[in-house]
């Protein structure tokens, strides 16, 4: 039977270092869906994945205190995701180039991934809905991405967010509103 | 229900959020409006169309080389558990830890002496070639020698088989310096 999370974080807390791995193993693939959805290519992903687990080692002592790990850690991996958003944002305002907005890079990476169902439909519809939502700002983006695409609950977003409730809420009708705009032709 | 309140409950409706008596008038509201209707539809194919959307998955590899980089960033270059690793250790590694500092100082020691042991004997020659004592060039040696108060000179004779020790210590090589040894013992 294996060890449960709250055993785990227990573990790393007083000092056990073979935990902490334990918790990369089945935190990663979470984390990078989460980031890949907010960020939408793999470059950055990838770093969410590495910088929020160095965060959470950094913070080890603090682990002790810590009801519950997976809002923690998502709430680490959130304000970074929401960090490299705004840098991104940043970068695309400063140029002209279509070829350069975090759309087209993301597209262009996500293509090279491989799915089973790596098909040119599924690439095409990837590619309207990352679209679509890189035209949203960072918040409603980020709610987004982790209500519909995730499935985290509001008073999970609220606490990876630090805002209330209501706030995740408005910021998910707005962008569910948005999407339906752009996304239109496809609903 | 109005259409105003039946649309700002469409979010809490589609997501299961509501009450069973609000989730029921919602629900009866529906099927007697077409534009709210065409409202819920529409939210709906968005809600499947994202949860349904492709998902990237990298490969076995990529996740075994993101777990190793994670580790190589922490674990391995955490102070505390190089500590622990360290007192846990062969005893090679820790002799080795302890003796390469040793060793450093004991040789830097050296060096310092011996710096000071010739830098001291220096400072006595100095005095004596500048002091009015007598200098005197032994000219049936022609080498310059220094007397002091026991006065010292090498004999022509003593040279000659300082020369010749000299010669026979020395390896053989390419300047064949037996050879050189041998014809001064052959001119005697």
């Amino acid at each position: 039977m294996s060890e449960s999370v709250p055993e785990l974080v227990g573990r790393f807390s007083s000092g056990d270092q073979t935990a902490f791995a334990e918790l990369v193993r089945r935190y990663r693939g979470r984390i990078y869906h989460l980031a890949f959805g907010i960020l939408g290519n793999h470059l950055d992903a990838d770093e969410v994945v590495q910088e929020s687990f160095v965060r959470v080692f950094r913070r080890q002592k603090e682990l002790a205190n810590v009801r519950n790990f997976t809002a923690f850690l998502t709430r680490i991996a959130t304000n970074y995701a929401i960090d490299l958003l705004r840098r991104q944002k940043a970068h695309a305002q400063t140029t002209d180039d279509p070829s350069s907005l975090p759309a087209n890079v993301q597209l262009d990476l996500a293509r090279r991934i491989k799915t089973p169902a790596d098909t040119y439909r599924d690439r095409k519809v990837m590619e309207e809905i990352y679209q679509a939502l890189s035209a949203l700002p960072p918040r409603q983006k980020i709610t987004a991405v982790m209500h519909d695409l995730q499935g985290f609950t509001k008073a999970e977003i609220a606490f990876a967010l630090g805002c209330p409730e209501a706030t995740v809420r408005s910021n998910l009708h707005i962008a569910r509103a948005k999407l339906k705009r752009i996304l239109k032709k496809r609903l | 229900m109005t259409c105003r309140l039946a649309r700002s409950l469409l979010d809490a409706y589609l997501d299961s959020e509501l009450s069973h008596e609000d989730h029921n008038q919602v629900t009866m509201h529906l099927s007697g409006c077409d534009q709210c209707q065409k409202e819920f539809e529409s939210g709906n194919q968005l809600r499947a169309l994202l949860t349904k959307r492709p998902q990237p998955e990298p490969s076995l590899g990529y996740w075994d080389e993101v777990t190793r980089i994670i580790l190589a960033r922490t674990i391995e270059n955490d102070p505390v558990s190089q500590n622990r690793s360290d007192k846990t250790g062969s005893n090679s590694n820790g002799h080795s830890i302890l003796f390469r500092p040793l060793i450093s100082v004991i040789a830097s020691l050296g060096l310092l002496f011996a710096a000071l042991f010739i830098g001291a004997n220096k400072e006595l020659i100095a005095p004596i070639a500048n002091s009015p004592f007598v200098e005197e060039e032994s000219l049936t040696a022609g080498i310059w020698m220094v007397n002091g108060e026991s006065s010292y000179t090498i004999s022509p004779e003593d040279e000659l088989l300082l020369t010749r020790g000299i010669l026979l210590l020395a390896p053989p090589g390419p300047l064949s310096r037996f050879d050189a040894a041998n014809t001064m013992i052959e001119a005697e």
